[in-house]
């Protein structure tokens, strides 16, 4: 026994080895030393005074200032003992909070360089649908619930037009509309009443029109062809519109980069 | 922002330059919702509602936006104005107890809330919650630096979507008050402009006096507001007690408090209609309609009497004629009371209001279950029970009544519906022009479609006015509107009464007018008149009733007879029972032919057969508010 004790004490790997075991034990220890180690520096303590700040408008007294760190002791603890059970592995509101805050940085790029005139232009070509105004008729009307009675009113309206707000019956809702597009007379009277109406040429009384209440003999008081937006009125708008839009792509792309880099595996089903 | 103020800018001359000649004549009438829940609320947030104030404008000027359970709301029709109002209780409150990084999400409740999954926990986490709302336990929860933040951003969104001439918006709240025990005495406020820093809640007083008593205070200063209850139905027959809050005789100084500060009231919104019940009034046959039976938020039956619109007008006339002036001289608005920020008016296009609670036809008992889904029911009910014995007895919510129609889910959702509308006459689409329409009372309510009514009364109102082109400037010019005061004569005074169909819905099958007044002995009547039919035929002069018009409704696809039913009706009427001396009041309610209700939709949509407990058609209507006959 004591012959292979002086053997092994003898054997370069055996030193070799147990001097590795030791520095491992040391290590061990060391770092179980500074896992238990808490730091109270001047940053820290001033982070905590200026939150206390925040809340209170005044300073901590010593008393409040111990407890403040003793406060921050007792969290710091408890969270490092939290994560060394694992219990941040799985936590729900952990992992919102974290997918959370990287979704607010995909968005994080800051407002985009204005574009150069010519570009905004393009763009503005390209989505000018979104600013143009429809057309829009200004009209009156008078009001009857048949086509016979209508027929008639359009008859006196044309022999004595001064006295059309006279003629008729009466009508729940206005006599007169200025500047309506299709989809507002599509709301107010009907769809038929609104393609007839936007159909009609000439500004003398005519008709009569039906609508979901009866029958109109109208006149047509003023057309506006649908208005091209110009770009000039629109520049600050349109800055705005296309920096938002900018912000959008970005952060569509910044996701997508993000998910391309991932590999999502389907695992098979046990049947 | 700035293009707002760019628009505003650019429209408000415009609408100025009409102001200088706009008479009463000119007034239109513009429909909107005065009753709308988003995030904010906490009960909305904890139904799935993610939509804030700037979406709910959103929607109401037209565009879509998403429910909780991922599906688009859209209006038929955008609104012409809309008010956002939250709880004043615990406002803001809930998003900051789901926002980890504030203090309040630490506790328990906070927790519970958010880690609630099914919408059985849901709805248990929410019961955690009630008694910190309903001040049962000391209250170590509410943030009141949160509520005044969210208060902030309310008004904000209001100013930043008002568009004058184009869309109004208004700044309002809930005062989400009661009795002790689930009595709804909840009340919307609403102001005309600017609104103060921090809103009146039940937190700081449940007696409406209080209430009252702050905006009176408001008003000193220059801030008008108005207050509108809702959901008397709910209300076990204390929104329309005959005595105060705290049980004491009404005194004229209360009824001109109540009064001065509570000129509307909501007859219809989601839950349920408060005009009438067919107890209160047997001989109207159209009573039954859209009544929800229980307290808010219970399975209590909520008592009738007190909780009903017609018997407070009655209610009214009888205390007036006693010397206590009249607490229910109110007019009629509707509204939707939605918590998913936007309002459901359409049958076909409903979403109930309570986000994943109530998200779809199964949830709401209108498609049929499937056995696996009637065992969970049948488990589900034992564990509430279980968990209702477990309350303090007042503070128990009540079991289900028995379930009519055991194939089905038996909810008090199942008795809600998609209504209601707020109509006004006024001049022109701004706070001012509208928040005068509802002072002065000039308000219509629907169940939901776009119908418009007219109410003159006056003497030397003819029956020529109804064909006269003049018929609207003539009648204010000889007579008084709905919402108003007329004094009475020997004679019956002339009424001209005049409704609109809705061109998306149905047309128009009758037009009425109700009448509640004392007799002699001071004892309270009512009758309803039909005074003008679809298809130009006139009420029998004993019975007072329409010919039918036989209207047909199909069940199986909701198709509807298109043929019989009037685009407009129009009557002039003199009350052929009038007494002179006595003092009374009248209504017009115009009924469309019927139309499927939401729940056969549900279930044709969903292949099942509908719950045959609910109604399968619904007679859609138009309530103008009343005018009252003084002596």
């Amino acid at each position: 026994m004591k012959n292979l004790l002086q053997k092994l004490a003898r054997d370069r790997l055996v030193w070799f080895i147990a001097l590795g075991l030791g520095l491992f034990v040391l290590e061990g220890l060391g770092q179980r030393h500074a896992a238990q180690r808490i730091v109270i520096d001047l940053p820290l303590v001033e982070k905590l005074v200026a939150q206390w700040q925040g809340q209170t408008k005044r300073q901590p007294t010593a008393v409040e200032l111990d407890a403040l760190i003793e406060g921050y002791i007792r969290e710091e603890i408890l969270v490092r003992e939290a994560q060394r059970m694992g219990l941040d592995d799985d936590d729900v509101i952990i992992r919102r909070r974290l997918a959370q805050k990287v979704d607010f940085f995909l968005s994080e790029n800051g407002p985009a360089d204005l574009p150069d005139e010519a570009a905004l232009r393009q763009w503005f070509e390209a989505n000018r649908a979104r600013y143009d105004t429809p057309p829009t008729v200004s009209w009156q009307h008078i009001f009857a619930a048949d086509e016979a009675a209508a027929r008639t009113l359009l008859q006196q309206v044309r022999a004595n037009p001064a006295a059309w707000r006279q003629l008729g019956q009466p009508f729940m809702l206005n006599r007169a509309y200025a500047r309506q597009d299709r989809s507002g007379l599509a709301q107010l009277m009907g769809g038929d009443f609104a393609t007839r109406l936007m159909g009609l040429s000439g500004t003398d009384w005519q008709g009569p029109v039906q609508s979901a209440y009866g029958w109109h003999v109208v006149k047509i008081t003023a057309r506006e062809a649908a208005k091209p937006a110009g770009f000039e009125a629109l520049a600050d708008r349109l800055a705005i519109d296309w920096q938002a839009e900018q912000a959008r792509r970005a952060k569509q792309q910044a996701w997508q980069d993000l998910r391309a880099s991932y590999t999502i595996e389907l695992a098979p089903v046990d049947e | 922002m700035r293009k707002l103020i760019t628009a505003t800018a650019l429209i408000a001359p415009l609408f100025m330059a009409t102001a200088a000649v706009a008479g009463p004549e000119d007034r239109k009438a513009l429909f909107g919702e005065t009753h709308l829940h988003t995030n904010r609320s906490f009960d909305a947030f904890i139904f799935g509602n993610r939509n804030g104030p700037d979406e709910a404008y959103e929607f109401a000027k037209g565009k879509a936006i998403k429910h909780p359970a991922g599906f688009d709301m859209k209006m038929r029709v955008p609104l012409d104005f809309q008010a956002v109002t939250d709880h004043a209780m615990y406002l803001g409150m809930v998003p900051a107890m789901f926002d980890t990084s504030t203090s309040v999400a630490a506790h328990p409740v906070a927790t519970r809330l958010r880690e609630a999954k099914t919408p059985n926990e849901r709805r248990n986490a929410f019961g955690a919650l009630l008694p910190y709302l309903g001040q049962q336990v000391e209250d170590d929860l509410l943030d009141m630096d949160i509520v005044r933040s969210t208060w902030d951003e309310v008004k904000e969104a209001a100013e930043r979507h008002n568009a004058p001439g184009a869309f109004t918006t208004f700044i309002g709240y809930e005062y989400t008050s009661s009795q002790d025990n689930f009595e709804n005495l909840h009340r919307n406020v609403i102001f005309k402009g600017d609104a103060p820093d921090e809103p009146f809640s039940r937190l700081i007083s449940k007696n409406p006096e209080n209430l009252w008593r702050w905006m009176d205070s408001l008003r000193a200063k220059g801030m008008d507001s108005i207050a509108i209850p809702h959901n008397s139905n709910g209300s076990d027959g204390y929104m329309f007690w005959d005595k105060t809050y705290d049980g004491k005789p009404i005194t004229p100084a209360y009824s001109a408090l109540r009064m001065r500060n509570e000129p509307l009231v909501e007859i219809s919104q989601v839950k349920g209609t408060s005009e009438t019940h067919p107890l209160q009034s047997p001989s109207d046959e159209w009573a039954a309609f859209e009544i929800m039976p229980y307290q808010i938020a219970t399975w209590r039956n909520s008592r009738i009497e007190g909780s009903y619109v017609r018997q407070a007008y009655k209610r009214g006339l009888a205390m007036q004629a006693n010397g206590q002036g009249n607490p229910f001289k109110f007019g009629l608005i509707s509204a939707s009371d939605t918590h998913v920020s936007a309002g459901g008016f359409d049958e076909y296009n409903y979403w109930s209001k309570i986000g994943m609670v109530d998200a779809s036809g199964r949830l709401r008992g209108a498609v049929r279950l499937t056995w696996t889904q009637r065992l969970g029911v049948q488990l589900m009910r034992v564990r509430n029970w279980v968990a209702q014995m477990r309350q303090p007895e007042a503070q128990r919510t009540g079991v289900p009544s028995k379930n009519p129609a055991p194939g089905y889910l038996h909810m008090q959702w199942s008795s809600w519906g998609a209504s209601g509308l707020a109509g006004v006459w006024a001049e022109e689409n701004t706070r001012d022009s509208i928040f005068d329409a509802m002072r002065r009372k000039e308000t219509f309510a629907t169940s939901g479609p776009r119908m418009r009514v007219r109410l003159f009364a006056g003497y030397g109102l003819g029956e020529e006015l109804l064909d006269d082109a003049q018929l609207v400037k003539k009648a204010y010019a000889g007579g008084v509107p709905m919402g108003a005061d007329l004094k009475a004569r020997a004679q019956a005074a002339d009424m001209l009464v005049w409704a609109t169909r809705d061109p998306g819905s149905a047309p128009l099958q009758r037009l009425q007018i109700i009448k509640g007044w004392l007799d002699a002995d001071g004892k309270a009547h009512e009758k309803v008149f039909d005074v003008a039919c679809a298809g130009g035929s006139q009420p029998d002069a004993t019975t007072h009733r329409c010919p039918a018009n036989n209207a047909q409704v199909d069940i199986s696809d909701c198709s509807y007879s298109a043929d019989s039913g009037a685009d407009e009706l129009k009557a002039h009427w003199q009350d052929p029972e009038y007494k002179a001396g006595e003092t009374a009041f009248y209504y017009a309610r115009g009924l469309e032919n019927p139309t499927c209700r939401w729940s056969t939709w549900d279930a044709i949509r969903a292949g099942s057969p509908p719950n045959p407990s609910l109604a399968a058609t619904i007679q859609e209507r138009v309530w103008s508010s009343p005018i009252w006959l003084e002596n």
